[in-house]
């Protein structure tokens, strides 16, 4: 078969470009837009980044006093326009306000658009508006700045050159400040200036990270599609062929550049083009790249267009160079069986080197003339370095991109000569001989297992789990970063201060407590009025537990965290980690029923005593543990933010008080303790987690093999939950994630209208999740092939 | 120990594999020959369960081994004639994993392991992965955990294909005395394998049992006026006669 057709016209590898570009473009629209803006409509931050763009057009070209004066006008219309649009507000407003506001309305034709939206919306509007507005006024202050910062460096660099430590010329110290000094002031006689340019769009583009890591997984994929006919013990027969050797690795070689070319168009291009279109266009691009500011160190004069053609370019040639590396290690690699670990082994060690690797350390050369250089491209223009090479100091960027051409040619040949004189037979194996000594050690502890024992060790080992593992539990905490307001921003007041005092069963002692209390307040009116208003709450508890026949407590529910936490405030955010759930699950468990079939295991399976009901049973276990631990990866640090700022008030035992004393949970119709209710709330959600880990076991076991295993979880469980995650509410009737979430929304609507409706979702994946655990326990885990 | 098939039909849309196929099994060694598409595998497979049957019932000891479920498969040994395995396991792993499916344990498990690895010749690379063996060695795996639990009845699907000739004497020696109590089934292209230890023979065409007789009766069954293959009528020559185009 055609070398082309066979690497890129793959349906498994067709499918992993698609995810790595849906990944790469959903992570991407969630950091461009930031934790806030996410929860909002897409057409609400569609309006807010037209604005922005309106608005860096409107003082472009403009003097920075001018522009911060626009700034501020436009500021300060959206705080009076908010007033004005609220009619309890509006009576505060004097006639002169709303007279400026009408007149700025006339002006601005962009706010028209406004009248004819629901509140909410245009709430959510204007939320954006002024954040889009901050946006550019620090845009606005970076480019002020920027020709001080000039200055700064090479003050900086000439007051340091003076000094007895950096003094001695012959010095890669002193060398590297003069040069520092040098290139800097260079910048400052070209008349290399930064202008405000909606540089928000390119800077994110620039700085966001996750794309790099997606690159490098799209361009292991397609290397390790050279070495299918390794694993599929075609070596022999390949190497047999005319064209088989040397030209193949030519033709390798020149699939590999395509394939560089096309991750970038895949993953950097869809990207580039859509935080443009966010910003609203191309803005200015023959302003220097200096503009954006996190290319202020760059010390190369150039325009910002110039730059991302320069950028993508470089991108593309590090994506050649990086394949062409992991070609020439795995090259060597005579057993196929190793492939996957020596390429996790050499990219963790390269990772290691780069990212921990002190900058002071005197091998700070494997640091930056390091692999992963090339994948964080974009370092090399953020970051201004000079690297000590025998006492003088060489610019990272400059280096490495002098490299890349020289490296590229030299691993290309390598790469073609390992293909054509690698032998596929007596080659010295070390892997093998180390594998080996291990698999008879491990061999002692595996007679040892049981047949539960066994399948937690396949899923762990065999499956890739442990990998796996690591690998959610590391995204659950950096995807966190995104989703972990909770608390919302109401101030602290006086009040609450004192309910935190009072915080507990509501007795004699609590009445005895606000009289010390008042008697300490003294004739401070501010301390007596809010005493009162503590007075009235401990009252207005008497009597709601009496009504309701439950002890009374003193439950201070401010800053809003039962409703952020377990309550509609916080929906959007359990919509997130639900959606987070589903897809490390889909990515844990995909592979256990699948495996039996890609190893063609079923039929010898099915004939063994316990190789039906037992094997699947025993497989809906090992699930049950990965759902925990997905369960706990994903939901403890929601459980850690909730306690620790309960006890960072002192508040842990209120967590004991019966739930009609917590005012928003207040009208649950069951007498429980909050920690009872809570504990219900992620019982539930887990169940829910549990029964979408058995759907996709059942989705794997109809799978010919592990990979269309993914690729159906993903498209049925895994899309669906992050569509309705970003706010496609439609997706909810399909997704488990809707289940998920609705553990929260259930009990919380049951107390707010009575009405078990919030649960619908839960019943109907309740359903769907014990169909398909019956269903894997009926029809063991998998059916065999035909004969 | 008696495995009844009766009147079994199989159909795969229009294709009838098995046609109203009716046999009874005591303890033996029955070799099942019949060319490709003649229905051995689907027979195989009816018996250990891996495939549902249109039409019949199939006893063991009077007992429907359907509603026998675990208790049969309990007392079957099975070595299908795809060499599916778990390529990442160990040879010692591998039948000590499906030792555990099984439902052995402890030590008679470890003992048991032990056994059929030295009966299979396996021993010397049981720590070695069974993706890395050859076509003969994977053969020898199944056949190990197939040996496993004392099976009554062991269903053996090309159980010498891709042997060395030693390799496949040793084999056939060894299914030979184990068929003393118990009902061995053995379907093989390899003719010479069958006459030498077979009981009996079961002659498929065409999802039809067209013979079953000892080899010997079967060889002088053969019409007047045939000529033989090599020197004197052998098992061959039947295979040639009655299911040869």
């Amino acid at each position: 078969m055609n070398e082309w057709k066979r690497v890129f016209c793959s349906p498994g590898r067709l499918a992993a470009a698609a995810v790595i570009m849906v990944l790469s473009t959903v992570f991407f629209y969630i950091s461009r837009l930031g934790e806030f803006d996410i929860f909002k409509s897409i057409g609400s931050v569609l309006m807010s980044e037209r604005y922005y763009s309106e608005l860096v057009d409107s003082i472009r070209g403009a003097q920075p006093e001018e522009a911060e004066s626009l700034i501020d006008e436009d500021d300060a219309f959206i705080d009076n326009y908010s007033f004005y649009l609220d009619s309890d507000m509006r009576e505060y407003m004097t006639e002169e306000e709303i007279a400026a506001v009408e007149e700025g309305l006339a002006e601005r034709a962009f706010f028209s658009e406004l009248d004819g939206m629901e509140s909410s919306q245009r709430d959510d509007v204007l939320a954006l508006l002024d954040a889009r507005v901050a946006e550019v006024r620090e845009e606005l202050e970076y480019v002020s700045g920027y020709p001080g910062y000039l200055r700064q460096i090479q003050k900086q660099a000439a007051d340091q050159s003076e000094t007895a430590i950096f003094g001695n010329k012959n010095s890669f110290s002193y060398r590297n400040l003069m040069k520092t000094a040098d290139e800097f002031a260079k910048l400052e006689a070209n008349g290399v200036e930064a202008k405000v340019c909606a540089s928000r769009g390119f800077e994110t583009f620039i700085v966001f990270e996750l794309a790099d890591y997606l690159y490098l997984l799209f361009l292991a994929v397609i290397v390790m599609s050279f070495f299918e006919e390794r694993r599929a013990g075609l070596w022999c027969a390949v190497r047999a062929c005319p064209n088989g050797r040397a030209r193949l690795g030519l033709t390798r070689v020149a699939v590999l550049a395509a394939a560089a070319i096309l991750g970038v168009a895949v993953v950097y291009g869809v990207n580039l083009v859509l935080s443009v279109s966010l910003a609203g266009g191309w803005g200015d691009l023959s302003a220097g790249a200096q503009s954006v500011p996190c290319l202020r160190s760059l010390t190369q004069n150039i325009s910002i267009g110039g730059f991302l053609a320069q950028y993508l370019c470089v991108k593309a040639a590090s994506g050649f160079l990086i394949g062409l590396f992991l070609w020439c290690v795995l090259g060597v690699v005579s057993n196929s069986q190793f492939t996957l670990a020596v390429l996790g082994a050499t990219l963790a060690a390269e990772f290691a080197l780069f990212r921990f690797l002190p900058v002071q350390s005197i091998f700070n050369p494997f640091k930056y003339y390091n692999i992963f250089s090339y994948v964080r491209t974009s370092s090399l223009y953020t970051d201004y370095l000079n690297v000590d090479l025998f006492g003088y100091p060489f610019g990272i960027r400059k280096t490495a991109l002098l490299w890349l051409p020289i490296l590229a040619v030299a691993l290309a040949a390598l790469a073609v000569l390992i293909t054509a004189k690698k032998n596929p037979e007596g080659n010295r194996d070390i892997l093998s001989s180390v594998a080996g000594l291990w698999d008879r050690l491990a061999d002692r502890v595996r007679r040892h297992l049981t047949a539960g024992g066994w399948e937690v060790y396949k899923t762990l080992i065999y499956e890739g789990g442990v990998l796996l593992l690591v690998f959610a539990a590391a995204a659950a905490s950096a995807l966190f970063n995104y989703n972990a307001t909770y608390i919302s921003s109401e101030p602290y007041t006086r009040a609450s201060s004192y309910l935190e005092l009072l915080a507990g069963p509501i007795s004699e002692r609590t009445d005895r407590y606000i009289e010390v209390l008042r008697e300490d307040a003294g004739e401070d009116r501010e301390l007596s009025a809010a005493l009162d208003e503590a007075e009235e709450y401990v009252d207005h508890q008497r009597e709601n537990a009496a009504a309701g026949g439950y002890e009374p407590w003193v439950v201070p529910n401010f800053r809003g965290l039962y409703e952020g936490v377990f309550g509609p405030t916080g929906d959007m955010m359990e919509r997130m980690r639900a959606a987070e759930a589903v897809v490390f699950l889909v990515l844990l468990t995909s592979a256990m029923s699948a495996f039996e079939q890609q190893s063609n295991m079923v039929p010898l399976l099915r004939s063994q005593k316990r190789g039906r009901r037992g094997l699947a049973a025993r497989k809906l276990a090992v699930a049950f543990f990965l759902s925990l631990f997905v369960f706990a990866v994903v939901y403890w640090r929601e459980w850690r933010i909730f306690t620790e700022f309960l006890s960072e008030h002192s508040l842990l035992s209120t967590l004991y008080a019966p739930l009609g004393n917590s005012g928003v949970l207040g009208s649950f119709p069951v007498n429980v303790t909050a920690v009872q209710y809570i504990t219900a709330v992620y019982v539930l959600r887990f169940v829910m987690l549990y029964l979408c880990a058995a759907a996709v076991m059942l989705v794997g076991s109809a799978a010919p093999n592990i990979g269309m295993s993914y690729l159906l979880n993903f498209a049925v469980l895994g899309v669906p939950a992050l569509l309705y995650a970003l706010g496609f509410g439609i997706f909810g009737f399909v997704t488990p994630a809707a289940a998920i979430s609705a553990a929260t929304d259930g009990f919380w609507s049951l107390g707010e209208s009575g009405s078990f409706s919030g649960f619908i979702p839960c019943a109907v994946w309740l359903v769907l999740g014990c169909a398909a655990a019956v269903l894997l326990l009926r029809g063991g885990h998998g059916k065999p092939k035909k004969v | 120990m008696e495995l009844k098939l009766d009147n079994i039909v199989k159909r795969y849309g229009k294709l009838t594999a098995l046609d109203g196929f009716s046999v009874t099994f005591g303890p033996g060694i029955y070799g099942i020959l019949g060319a490709n598409g003649a229905g051995k595998s689907t027979l195989m497979n009816l018996i250990s369960d891996n495939i549902k049957r249109d039409g019949g019932t199939i006893t063991f000891d009077g007992e429907e081994i359907l509603d026998m479920g675990s208790r049969f498969r309990a007392v079957l040994g099975y070595m299908p004639q795809q060499q599916g395995v778990y390529a990442g396991m160990t040879a010692e792993s591998f039948v000590s994993y499906m030792g555990r499916l099984k439902g052995l344990h402890g030590k008679a498990l470890a003992e048991n392991v032990d056994e059929v690895l030295k009966l299979t010749n396996l021993d010397g690379v049981r720590h070695k992965k069974v993706g890395g063996f050859s076509g003969g060695m994977k053969q020898r795996v199944l056949l190990s955990q197939a040996l496993l639990g004392d099976p009554k009845v062991l269903i053996l699907d090309e159980p010498t294909a891709g042997l060395d000739p030693r390799e496949r004497v040793r084999i056939r020696d060894f299914i030979k005395e184990l068929a003393a109590d118990r009902i061995v089934l053995l379907a093989t292209h390899i003719v010479s394998d069958i006459e030498s230890i077979a009981d009996e023979v079961l002659l498929m065409k065409k999802g039809k049992l067209l013979k079953m007789a000892p080899p010997a009766e079967l060889v002088s069954s053969l019409p007047e006026g045939w000529e033989p293959v090599m020197y004197r009528p052998s098992l061959e020559d039947v295979y040639l006669c009655y299911l040869g185009d």
